[in-house]
């Protein structure tokens, strides 16, 4: 990089940049809509010397630009120039200096409002175009071997994969668990059914009394008692029964 | 979602390429049936077949809420001169490491940068992507076309 006006590509000088005419917004379109979650939750916490909400812009139309800027002449103003020729030179070129950056002043503002809407045109124009293309790489259709080659599992995709129970078939299978469920508790009642008979008809034997206990002591010793005799009846009767008798004289060893 | 499941057939597919079997399945679910078809596309499996745990449906059977649980895909896979098409087989996106790909990463994916730690995508391989906004499961070169932007699956390999 050179020195000088090298810097700047060997111009002889640099135009300070352009001074933007529409500082403020120029129309309420500019102003984006105030959102619900902005600012702070709670006005208490909002710190000193802040607002809880953005400031909120002031829109300068076109018409109040050039009001302020470049009124209108006043009664004076337009006699003095309706008599121009009869003022002093100086003063004639004064009005007429006046008068003519008042005029460049309402042609500026007037073509930079048009030059911004045109602008915004074109943008908002670009800015639906990439959309729409962004939208069309997004709803491209399939290639022919795709779309071609698998449309029964295309089809079973959108659908739902597994089909859910008719109301009829629903209606089935409640009743089929409520037979289930009567089926398992009635076996369940008989079972139990079966054991309270069971120990009903065995009850019979049970001693529950104290008579009872004696008359069963005394059974079951009456009853080994006659075993008992009737065991040794027998060994005696086949004892006797032998003939010879045995001979009790123990064997002579070899 | 759980990417276990996937990462299961993963496994499954690359272990059974490498015993040379025809056919084998997979639990049936919508995922699954995505990958199988976009597999099926790309020229990695020979045949999708939906079928239970006993083999491929002779005639076709309606999943209900009875069946569900035997309802299994059938897939024929394809060999070439002995070997078997697929090679490798994995997850890209895993539970402990989600890969969710913008558009632009999904471009140079696409283009065979590598992106992150994916690796570029090589000849005769294929990524998976699952689209952020229909949900379906893509190819990454389809997903670049449309301006997609999604979580990178698997990626699978051909010899």
């Amino acid at each position: 990089m050179g020195k000088g006006n090298l810097k700047f590509g060997g111009k002889s000088g640099v135009l300070p940049p352009t001074r933007i005419i529409f500082k403020q917004p120029y129309k309420q379109a500019q102003i984006p809509a105030r959102v619900a979650e902005e600012g702070y939750a709670d006005d208490r916490f909002v710190p000193k010397h802040t607002s809880a909400w953005p400031k909120e812009k002031k829109i300068v139309s076109v018409d109040e630009k050039i009001q302020k800027y470049a009124p209108a002449n006043g009664a004076a103003k337009a006699a003095k120039l309706a008599n121009l020729h009869s003022l002093p030179e100086h003063e004639q070129w004064k009005l007429k200096n006046t008068e003519v950056r008042k005029e460049y002043y309402r042609h500026a503002v007037k073509e930079e409002f048009s030059k911004l809407e045109r602008e915004e045109k074109i943008a908002a124009h670009k800015q639906k175009r990439v959309e729409q293309l962004k939208l069309n790489k997004e709803n491209s259709e399939d290639s022919p071997a795709a779309l071609l080659t698998l449309p029964t599992i295309d089809n079973i995709l959108n659908q739902p994969l597994m089909r859910q129970r008719t109301a009829a078939e629903n209606a089935t299978l409640k009743a089929k668990r409520e037979a289930n469920r009567l089926h398992h508790n009635l076996q369940t009642a008989e079972y139990r059914a079966q054991k309270l008979l069971r120990l009903y008809n065995s009850s019979d034997s049970f001693i529950v009394t104290a008579e009872d206990l004696d008359l069963a002591i005394n059974k079951a010793f009456e009853e080994d008692a006659n075993l008992v005799s009737n065991l040794t009846h027998s060994i005696n009767s086949r004892l006797n029964a032998l003939n010879p008798p045995i001979s009790m004289t123990p064997c002579r060893a070899i | 979602m759980s990417l276990v499941a996937l990462g299961h057939v993963c496994a499954h597919l690359q272990n059974v390429t490498r015993v040379n079997l025809g056919l084998t399945s997979v639990p049936l679910t919508k995922l699954h049936l995505e990958l199988a078809a976009n597999l099926y596309q790309e020229g990695f499996i020979s045949s999708i077949q939906r079928g239970d745990i006993q083999g491929p449906d002779a005639i076709p059977v309606e999943i209900t809420p009875d069946n569900v649980s035997t309802r299994r895909l059938w897939l024929g896979l394809k060999y070439r001169n002995g070997h078997s098409v697929i090679k490798n087989m994995h997850l890209v996106s895993k539970p402990s490491r989600r890969m969710n790909l913008d558009e632009e990463e999904i471009k140079a994916l696409a283009m065979g940068r590598q992106v992150r730690i994916i690796s570029p995508l090589q000849p005769a391989e294929a990524m998976f992507v699952r689209d952020n906004r229909t949900k379906k499961l893509v190819e990454l070169r389809t997903a670049a076309r449309k301006n997609m932007s999604g979580e990178v699956l698997c990626r699978v390999s051909a010899q």
